[in-house]
């Protein structure tokens, strides 16, 4: 499929890159289909490129890069409504803001998104969770997040690094 | 907008399976505040509506920056490289691929 981008220009997608969002991102319900371009091998950064919109593309990452301890509960609705019998089986992806200052980026905890990789399905959840926000500093206090020591969730964080990805 | 009035320990129906209890009326003015139970099959989504509409905001935010996403190169300078997990999967093809840096508006084809 060939898909106009604003980061790549013209490029050619495989459909099994692309994964469908029936319920779209919130504020852009109206875009469905997002592939991930990887900008380097192996990044956790990466972007959510819009199939219909060649000029949208956000900046995602994975959240246990930001956060080692990052434990969502997700709802088991969003789950079935997914294809997916377990969270486990789930690759998770947070939205990303970078103002002027990197200093001051910030990643969207309290709604990640969430991948089925087998079935090609994604959306975005939003957690009744007080202990997640929406504008989580990614480097909080002036040292680099994720200084703690990593005990992150393994297996998301290896589903999400394998989340397949335009190049 | 259906409105009903409703004391504490009464309860509002909705449909077969969604019940909604007003646990806790107290003070009262701007300062009054209300506690509801909700009783709703585990599919059921609930949320505050004020969490929805920043989640939408933070959203449109990020779009907005989309229009000039930076290169993650400067912020992964600032992140700790992510260790390999222990249970690797097999390796992506997609992963083992030269990727093209971005962003670069100019080389848009005409």
């Amino acid at each position: 499929m060939r898909v106009h981008t604003r980061l790549l220009g013209e490029i050619d997608v495989d459909d099994a890159l692309v994964y469908d969002f029936p319920a779209g991102l919130l504020g852009l319900e109206d875009l469905k289909r997002f592939f991930l371009i990887e900008p380097a091998p192996g990044s956790p950064w990466k972007y959510l490129q819009s199939v219909e919109d060649g000029d949208l593309a956000l900046l995602v990452v994975d959240p246990f890069v930001v956060h080692p301890d990052y434990a969502p509960s997700l709802p088991a609705g969003d789950l079935t409504e997914m294809g997916l019998s377990e969270e486990s089986e789930a690759a998770l992806l947070v939205v990303a803001v970078v103002p002027e200052n990197i200093r001051e980026a910030t990643v969207n905890l309290r709604a990640p998104l969430v991948f089925n990789p087998a079935a090609g399905v994604a959306r975005q959840v939003v957690l009744e969770d007080d202990r997640y926000a929406v504008r989580h500093p990614v480097f909080g206090g002036g040292e680099a997040a994720g200084a703690r020591p990593v005990t992150p969730s393994r297996r998301r964080r290896a589903l999400a690094a394998a989340l397949p990805a335009a190049r | 907008m259906l409105v009903l009035t409703r004391k504490a320990d009464q309860s509002i129906l909705i449909g077969d399976d969604i019940e909604i209890r007003i646990v806790q009326v107290k003070g009262s003015g701007a300062a009054a505040q209300v506690r509801i139970g909700i009783a709703a099959p585990k599919g059921v989504r609930i949320l505050r509506k004020e969490v929805l509409e920043a989640v939408k905001e933070e959203n449109l935010r990020a779009a907005r920056r989309g229009a000039s996403v930076p290169a993650p190169e400067a912020l992964l300078s600032l992140l700790p490289k992510p260790q390999a997990p222990a249970e690797a999967p097999p390796p992506d093809p997609a992963a083992s691929h030269p990727l093209t840096p971005v962003p670069d508006r100019g080389s848009d084809p005409a």
